[in-house]
């Protein structure tokens, strides 16, 4: 069976991340796309052949050959899109971060569960084959009980002056855009929320202190009396960051595992300069993984198992970037409320 | 001129183990004799019939300078004993256990017209060096990140020395975060070229909950003018990871960004059951005793002073208090 999917947004993740995949899989078929911007939108379809472009959302919602959409827009409209694709009777797959804010995020988890469509968040560091594997050694006792776990993403965004990635109260900055995929990360290999959170963040490109979306953040998440968690994440690192882009270390009371970008990339190639070749055209995300999302939520729906990340796992990532969020403004440790 | 007469005093520092051969055959140094008479004598007697030199209970002033490996809550009262008799100071770190130790050392020293000097590695190691004058040409640009790792192995492990005093919370105090931690507060003071202004640390006993001391932490420290650092510390490399210490600093500015993944060059080594790579030249201990010996011969102030020590030693406490506290605090 193929899943006929609606696409809400022609931007960035999709053209990088979700366009490879929908060439590479039958599981899912794009019928119909829209954009804000209509030329976009067009482009979009014609990058997949088939898809017809809708004006707007509530046209594309309505549309008949439908099963699902994606919402791959800016993160503070996820919400009002979501519950609008869920109430129209669509399945919804949702980009990352689920929402501007925790409130919003509990407001699409509640149409999901009143329309009885299926919600699932982009999340895709469970579908990348590095964590899984780092995470079945943890499983697996290899290490003994995590005592500390840290993960930094780094690079340099080169997303436009004035575009919602700098706005505060449309992204949320580095913050939540790239601190998301941390904090699940941390509640996937956890299995708990930590008990509180303490954040310094930076505003320090032009473009950051425009838009007031912090481009660094370090946040300490306190996970008891013998566990912490360390989240570091920065677009101000230079535009040529690429091969180090990311840093997994997990350490345990019988041992240590870790895992580097730089180790990652398959090739060295020296002419002029020297130059890694990119494991995949997104730093984040190894070239297969939004195929096995989208698979996954196709073969999901089809069969109605639960997906490998939940609402609620969702919901926590963003509980742990909110309360980081507010230590950050208040310069205190701050609780995580659930 | 003639070479730095130079004592050990004292055999618990792991450091002293490297430290006196390269001493017994500096160019520039000779080895008077190592006293030692605790629970290292053995030790030193050993080290000290290995290089011919007298092995004594008390230290004499029969030299031009000492370099005191005791554990360091033993410090002050050397400095305080050697110093007044115009012999200079080699400290290992930490200077002290408290502020209030460290600043009699450094005041006594002082007083006294000697020179105190307290060794760090990542001072003398090839990479943080080079990404040092690279900040200090403004290549970087102004600093804005630092991310700092610095862990090691249960010092425990190390062969031939009874280190247990740095796992004994009265004779250590400080776990693993302080132990191989103070290596880079230091290093961060130096490369950010400022003072801490407020800092934020989870220190906790979590990877090796049979000790009595802490063995790992996180700090963030906020910078004056702005930069903010991490630094994770402690002894979190299991007895199998192919290295003794894992050291990296990236350092981020305005102008580019900089890193150093391991501060040794390496041979590497594999038997049936395991990989090591060991370190073939430690540079860093060349650099710390060739730059105490330089600034007692030609009579300047030594690159590392016993106010940086004392500095270091200050943001250590403070990391510690913060953590009990569960709050940042004001350095």
């Amino acid at each position: 069976m193929t899943l006929r999917v609606g696409v809400v947004g022609a931007g960035n993740i999709f053209e990088r991340g979700y366009v490879p995949a929908f060439r590479a899989t039958d599981a899912v078929r794009v019928t119909a796309i829209c954009d804000l911007d209509p030329g976009r939108a067009a482009a979009g379809a014609a990058l997949l052949g088939s898809a017809r472009v809708a004006a707007s959302h509530a046209e594309l919602f309505a549309f008949e050959d439908l099963d699902a959409v994606f919402i791959l827009t800016p993160t503070h409209t996820h919400a009002d899109l979501t519950v609008a694709a869920l109430e129209a009777g669509r399945h919804v797959l949702c980009e990352k971060p689920m929402a501007r804010s925790a409130a919003d995020a509990r407001r699409m988890a509640a149409a999901a569960e009143r329309t009885g469509r299926r919600l699932m968040i982009g999340h895709t560091r469970r579908f990348d084959d590095r964590w899984i594997a780092l995470r079945e050694q943890v499983t697996a006792g290899r290490i003994g009980e995590i005592a500390y776990l840290y993960r930094s993403e780094h690079a340099f965004n080169g997303a436009p002056d004035g575009g919602w990635q700098w706005r505060d109260d449309q992204s949320g900055g580095v913050l939540w855009d790239v601190g998301v995929h941390v904090t699940e990360l941390f509640h996937w290999f956890l299995g708990e929320l930590p008990r509180a959170a303490f954040t310094k963040v930076l505003h320090a490109r032009p473009e950051s202190q425009a838009g007031g979306a912090p481009d660094a953040a370090i946040v300490t998440f306190d996970f008891g009396e013998a566990r912490h968690a360390v989240l570091s994440v920065s677009w101000i690192h230079p535009p040529g960051w690429g091969p180090f882009y990311a840093t997994t270390e997990i350490v345990g009371t019988r041992g240590k595992l870790e895992s580097f970008d730089r180790d990652a990339h398959p090739a060295l190639v020296v002419g002029d300069r020297a130059e890694f070749v990119r494991f995949s055209p997104l730093l984040s995300a190894l070239a297969n993984t939004f195929r096995a999302e989208v698979e996954h939520f196709a073969s999901s729906i089809e069969s109605g198992t639960p997906f490998v990340v939940t609402v609620d796992d969702a919901i926590a990532a963003i509980d742990m970037i909110e309360a980081a969020e507010r230590s950050a403004r208040s310069g205190r440790t701050e609780a995580v409320d659930s | 001129m003639n070479p730095v007469r130079i004592g050990i005093v004292g055999f618990d520092h792991p450091h002293a183990l490297r430290f006196a051969p390269m001493l017994a055959a500096h160019r520039h140094a000779s080895l008077a004799w190592i006293a030692e008479d605790g629970v290292n004598a053995g030790v030193a007697q050993a080290m000290a019939d290995r290089l011919g030199v007298p092995h004594a209970r008390e230290p004499a002033d029969d030299v031009d300078a000492v370099y005191i490996a005791t554990r360091p809550g033993l410090h002050r009262g050397v400095v305080e004993r050697l110093a007044p008799r115009g012999i200079h100071i080699l400290c290992d770190k930490p200077i002290a256990l408290t502020a209030e130790d460290g600043h009699a050392i450094v005041e006594s020293a002082r007083g006294a017209g000697v020179r105190l000097m307290v060794p760090f590695n990542p001072r003398g190691q090839d990479g943080p060096r080079a990404i040092k004058e690279r900040i200090d040409r403004g290549e970087l640009g102004e600093i804005r990140l630092v991310h700092a790792v610095k862990v090691g192995k249960v010092p425990l492990t190390i062969p031939g020395i009874d280190a247990s005093w740095l796992v004994d919370p009265t004779e250590g105090r400080f776990g693993g975060f302080g132990d191989i931690g103070l290596h880079a507060l230091d290093a961060l003071r130096w490369l950010i070229g400022r003072e801490a202004r407020r800092v934020y640390a989870r220190i906790h006993r979590g990877v090796r909950p049979d000790l009595a001391v802490d063995s790992i932490g996180t700090a963030t420290i906020e910078w004056d003018g702005g930069a903010v650092s991490t630094l994770t510390a402690g002894w979190a490399n299991p007895d199998g990871f192919p290295t003794f210490l894992d050291a990296r600093f990236e350092v981020v500015g305005s102008k580019g960004a900089a890193r150093v993944d391991h501060p040794y060059q390496d041979l590497r080594v594999a038997d049936e059951t395991r990989s090591e790579r060991l370190a073939a030249a430690r540079t860093d201990a060349v650099w710390n005793l060739d730059s105490f010996i330089d600034a007692v011969r030609r009579d300047v102030e030594p690159p590392i002073t016993g106010d940086d020590g004392l500095r270091a030693l200050e943001l250590l406490l403070a990391c510690y208090r913060s953590s009990e506290l569960g709050e940042e605090v004001a350095i």
